[in-house]
């Protein structure tokens, strides 16, 4: 069994915010980006039915700083029932809650992920490697399928080759328990739960190294 | 991580020990749905049944009843189609935990401890419904009592820092038991995390360090003082007025005396004199916030004035030889000058302090020229005093007075102002005395 390809890319940003589950209302983010939305950026660049991304390891090339400010949001959502065309008005002056955010200032990191194939894949060895040259041209031309970001939509990112010269920051942090990502229910089951999943995150001089999926997970996504 | 934490606490100090203490009785925190489905809890990452709701804190702020730290009370808050604490899930070991830990450094009536003692306390009350807690990853209460002092500006806690004896041993600067500090605030029906921080017990006593020598200055008051926190930024306010300090603020001060890399924060400066202008006089914590600030900016090394920053000092310091804080001396000299010969009601300070260090070209000349009469009226010998205290301090003045002055020179202006006045009140005997700090 051949080991699957792992690309790299380097994403950086001014402002990112990996919001914790428990302080999701408040928006404090955790120190370095998760699995999950690492995995986001790698999907923005290129993703296919057939393959499916898997991070493995994250490099963190600047200090970690925080900054805090806050914003009004809008507090409530339209119901699904609404949210049809005539009839989804919202006014949204009238709905504003002040929120905090605690978000990272100045990311930038280089993150190592395996394409893997689907079910969809078929197991199609040659699938596979066109999707990595497909994913390396894309990523030296830029093209994007959605604008990459950084754990919420404003804080947009940018992805880029690495050059070879990134140096990881020297530093030995044990984060504790970190998000993972969401188990989401088959859309067939009306009842399911979508259920999060999460992982100890520890980054030692400036790598954390992600387990793969099947451990956290366990079983068939 | 922060969670992770309060549960570590709350084993140190078995604060779940005592069966007499479970707050509330089992069934309160219910599990979501009832079915008893485990997931895997984000604090202990064990798979657990998660709770419906978190123990509710009682923080300035809130509400009366408390509310709780992890909320999702809005629609908007919630992800992936779950509902309220589905957001975050959270098992009821790890959730009563956590939430006992906040309990027990939030209370400040002596939360007492597996042994009966009362522990020592874990907050700190600022404005703006600010409450910081803190802790040592040490059973120690003393180390506790001195952080709540050092916040206070208990005369004992500061002077230990300095080095005397706290509670009969001595503190180690070098302690690098991880101490963790938590800045909430109540609000909207939830407990709003600030900031978390992370640091050492020894880090945190050096910065306090410098946060007590950066605001350090003469007091004119017989009785010695060490700044509070909570006055610093109390004395920003007018008197009578009931707005709100800026949150930020406070956070980001009491980052600054927590971590001294961290600059004060540069509206204090302008906030100072701002309040100073406005007649309201030239308070000690508003001249120790203008000291703090200039003296920090300077070490970062982003000060810069075309006449040159020399650090102040606590005292006046007669080889201080810029402008602004000759300027500022000038204006005390005048001022002392005119109540010497005549008590007028509005005195020179009163009228013109505001305009004197905000375009000084346009008051000194007509100040010297006034204080040629005051000091016809005094006694020869007072008259020669003075006349040489002007001429002392105007000497390295080249030139004209300088039109304007910018904020961070008009704060060099009010400690020279300040640190005059405090001279004229400094008896002989106490001028020796701290010219030769041995023989204290």
């Amino acid at each position: 069994m051949t080991t699957p390809p792992r690309l790299t890319l380097r994403v950086r940003g001014e402002l990112a915010c990996f919001s914790r589950p428990e302080f999701k209302t408040e928006r404090a983010s955790y120190p370095w980006i998760t699995p999950s939305a690492a995995r986001a950026v790698f999907e923005a660049v290129l993703w296919k039915p057939a393959i499916c991304w898997e991070v493995r390891r994250i490099t963190l090339l600047r200090p970690i700083r925080f900054v805090s400010f806050r914003r009004n949001e809008i507090k409530t959502k339209i119901a699904p029932a609404k949210a049809k065309p005539g009839k989804a008005e919202h006014l949204t002056d009238k709905d504003r809650a002040q929120r905090n955010t605690v978000a990272l200032r100045n990311v930038d990191y280089l993150i190592e992920a395996e394409m893997l194939l689907t079910e969809k894949g078929h197991s199609d060895g040659e699938k596979l490697q066109k999707c990595v040259a497909m994913f390396t041209r894309r990523l030296e031309r830029g093209q994007q399928f959605t604008q990459p970001y950084l754990g919420c939509r404003e804080f947009a990112a940018c992805v880029m080759q690495p050059d070879g010269t990134e140096r990881p920051i020297d530093t030995r942090f044990d984060h504790g328990l970190m998000f993972y990502d969401m188990k989401f229910a088959p859309a067939e089951k009306k009842k399911a739960k979508n259920i999060p999943y999460f992982v100890d995150a520890q980054l030692r001089e400036g790598i954390v190294d992600v387990p793969p999926r099947a451990e956290i997970m366990g079983g068939a996504s | 991580m922060i969670l992770q934490n309060l549960v570590a606490l709350c084993d140190r100090e078995e604060l779940l020990k005592d069966p007499d203490f479970q707050l509330k009785p089992v069934s309160y925190l219910v599990d979501i749905n009832g079915e008893g489905e485990k997931v895997m809890c984000l604090v202990s990452g064990e798979m657990a049944v998660p709770v419906k709701k978190h123990l509710e804190l009682k923080v300035p702020g809130a509400s009366r009843a408390g509310a709780p730290l992890i909320s999702f009370n809005n629609s908007a808050f919630e992800s992936y189609g779950l509902k309220g604490n589905q957001n975050a899930p959270v098992g009821r070991e790890a959730a009563e935990k956590y939430g006992t830990a906040l309990r027990r450094l939030l209370d400040r009536n002596g939360w007492p401890g597996p042994d009966g003692d009362p522990l020592p306390r874990g907050n700190l009350l600022l404005p703006s419904n600010t409450t910081v807690l803190f802790w040592a990853e040490k059973n120690e209460d003393s180390m506790m009592e001195m952080f709540f002092g050092i916040g206070e500006g208990d005369k004992q806690a500061v002077k230990a820092l300095y080095g005397s004896p706290w509670e009969g041993k001595s503190i180690r600067l070098d302690d690098a038991t991880p101490f963790h500090t938590l800045v909430i605030s109540g609000a909207q029906g939830r407990v709003i995390l600030r900031e978390a921080i992370t640091t050492t017990v020894g880090a945190v006593l050096r910065s306090s360090l410098h946060h007590f020598n950066d605001l350090d200055i003469v007091q004119l008051s017989k009785e010695q003082t060490y700044p509070q926190l909570y006055k610093l930024l109390l004395s920003l306010k007018a008197p009578g007025d009931r707005a709100e300090t800026p949150p930020a603020l406070v956070t980001n001060l009491h980052r600054a005396a927590i971590d001294a890399n961290f600059p004060y924060p540069a509206e204090l400066l302008a906030m100072a004199i701002a309040r100073i202008r406005a007649h309201t006089g030239v308070s000690d914590n508003r001249v120790r916030l203008i000291k703090a600030v200039l003296n920090r900016k300077d070490r970062k090394g982003h000060l810069h004035s075309p006449f040159g920053f020399k650090p102040l000092e606590k005292r006046m310091d007669t080889k201080n030889t810029t402008v602004p804080y000759r300027l500022g001396r000038l204006l005390a000299a005048l001022e002392k000058i005119q109540q010497e010969a005549i008590s007028a009601k509005a005195g020179v300070v009163d009228r013109f302090l505001g305009a004197a260090c905000g375009t000084p070209a346009l008051v000194f000349p007509r100040l010297l020229n006034m204080h040629h009469h005051h000091v016809k009226k005094l006694a020869d010998g007072r008259a020669i005093f003075f006349a040489k205290l002007v001429d002392d301090i105007l000497a390295p003045i080249p030139g004209e007075f300088p039109r304007t002055l910018s904020l961070d020179e008009q704060g060099v202006f009010m400690i020279g102002y300040h640190h005059q006045r405090a001279d004229f009140w400094t008896r002989k005997e106490d001028r020796e005395k701290d010219q030769n700090p041995d023989a204290e």
